[in-house]
């Protein structure tokens, strides 16, 4: 790598560490920096798309952030809640690399077809971890064969654990009890704006593709957060 | 006859877990409209009733706020509910908390608990009865998804909350239909079961524009057919 290209790369590194860190101001909202940093990851790191899930109170996986809101590839993730690379990652808490998703036999049969379908062979998955506990799993999926490079693994590895801890920042209060609260504000947030996609879709006449667009949008320009756009939406205060 | 797991286990947690002397929980969602309870002593129940008659009190403001209602000393409820007046006092509560059990917009109900000495919740407390409430109606909405399916057994799905189209055809239907998120949830329960789909199933075809319940979701329903899958 030449002294320009790892100039670069580092300036670009770093600059994601700062998009994400300008997300968590006062009051910020968890799925605004879980898509910031599903966006950073893959413009940062050898990946074609990426997903992250976190545990809901009921123990399974639910995808909080993707890079896109096609249904496609969240009908990849989804087809990982119930079993494939994301779920293993969860519950060892490790980073699980599959260079070759169709060389996986009977392993995880849903997850291989649904990936094949979308064109990723390989994907890498890394943990949320926080004090030794697991929350979820953010996948990167890629259109070739092989694995990420060791430098790509620590980089994605150290935006996910700064998210984490972004996620989970303490405050005067029981540890455990703040880090529940705020994993179960992320998923009920996500509900919302599934919700919320709804109502725009059947209102307006779209894709729910394009509400969610049109929520991002909002949220943005009026610098508020997805969620609170998201309750207007529902509570019919405000139409997108 | 509801068929959820054991209301009175539900309300159980809450007192091991929390610095309360009872609870009780209520439904507004399921098969029957009523209100269905679980507690774990009469006066948890003589609580919610005495609300439940004048049609005000702490309970009715988790609902509509959709937030947490701290009443640290019943003797002064009746300056905020004037008809309730001294009712929950009277009925031995010194101090009441009310949670709303909630996913996303879906109003499920609340979880009443009290004390019989005055004095608010901590905040750690709080937070934690807030996971608890929280774990609480994940449990109860499995469990109402899932109540009054004709076939038991046959085409349940583990983790009906984990899929988001379910939640996009709820903002749907609660459109076209004009009814709360809960309302438009069992419409696409109800229609789901009655033609032996997956709630997954039913909520593609809502997506996909080839079911609406606009209008007389029967008949919608009916010429809508499952060509799905």
């Amino acid at each position: 790598m030449g002294f320009m290209e790892s100039t670069t790369r580092a300036s670009r590194v770093s600059a994601a560490f700062v998009r994400i860190a300008d997300t968590l101001v006062d009051e910020y909202d968890v799925l605004d920096l879980l898509h910031t940093l599903v966006d950073e990851c893959v413009g940062l790191l050898d990946a074609t798309a990426a997903g992250l899930m976190l545990a809901g109170p009921d123990g399974v996986l639910q995808v909080l952030a993707s890079t896109s809101e096609e249904s496609r590839l969240i009908e990849v993730l989804q087809q990982e809640t119930g079993a494939g690379p994301c779920v293993e990652c969860y519950v060892t808490g490790v980073p699980i690399t599959i260079r070759d998703i169709a060389g996986t036999g009977d392993r995880w049969p849903k997850f291989k077809d649904a990936a094949a379908t979308q064109g990723f062979q390989s994907v890498h998955a890394f943990p949320l971890r926080v004090r030794g506990k697991t929350i979820g799993a953010m996948n990167l999926f890629r259109i070739e064969t092989g694995e990420l490079s060791e430098e790509d693994v620590a980089i994605g590895q150290a935006l996910a654990d700064v998210s984490t801890i972004s996620i989970l920042q303490e405050r005067s209060i029981r540890e455990s009890a703040i880090v529940n609260d705020q994993l179960q504000r992320a998923l009920n947030s996500r509900i919302l704006v599934e919700q919320a996609k709804g109502v725009i879709s059947e209102i307006s006449n779209v894709s729910t593709n394009e509400a969610f667009e049109r929520l991002r949008t909002y949220a943005r320009s009026h610098r508020t957060s997805l969620t609170d756009t998201a309750e207007a939406v529902l509570g019919r205060t405000l139409t997108l | 006859m509801l068929n959820l797991p054991g209301d009175d286990d539900l309300c159980a947690v809450f007192l091991t877990e929390l610095p309360v002397t009872g609870a009780a929980i209520s439904i507004f969602v399921g098969t029957a409209n009523e209100t269905r309870m679980g507690a774990t002593d009469d006066r948890a129940i003589a609580l919610d009733e005495a609300q439940f008659s004048v049609g005000e009190g702490p309970r009715w403001d988790a609902m509509r706020t959709r937030a947490p209602v701290i009443v640290p000393d019943t003797r002064a409820a009746h300056l905020e509910w004037p008809a309730l007046g001294t009712a929950l006092a009277d009925a031995g509560a010194a101090a009441v908390f009310v949670l709303p059990l909630i996913v996303g917009a879906v109003n499920i109900g609340v979880v009443e608990m009290y004390h019989t000495r005055p004095g608010s919740l901590s905040a750690p407390t709080l937070l934690h009865a807030q996971t608890l409430t929280s774990t609480t109606s994940w449990a109860l909405m499995h469990s109402i998804l899932d109540e009054g399916r004709r076939n038991p057994g046959a085409m349940t799905e583990s983790e009906p909350l984990a899929r988001r189209e379910i939640h996009q055809a709820t903002g749907m239907i609660l459109v076209q239909a004009d009814v709360s998120a809960a309302e438009a949830l069992m419409l696409l329960r109800a229609h789901a079961f009655a033609h032996e789909q997956t709630l997954a199933e039913a909520a593609q075809a809502v997506i996909n524009r080839s079911l609406n319940f606009a209008a007389e979701p029967d008949a919608v329903s009916d010429s809508a057919g499952s060509e799905e899958h």
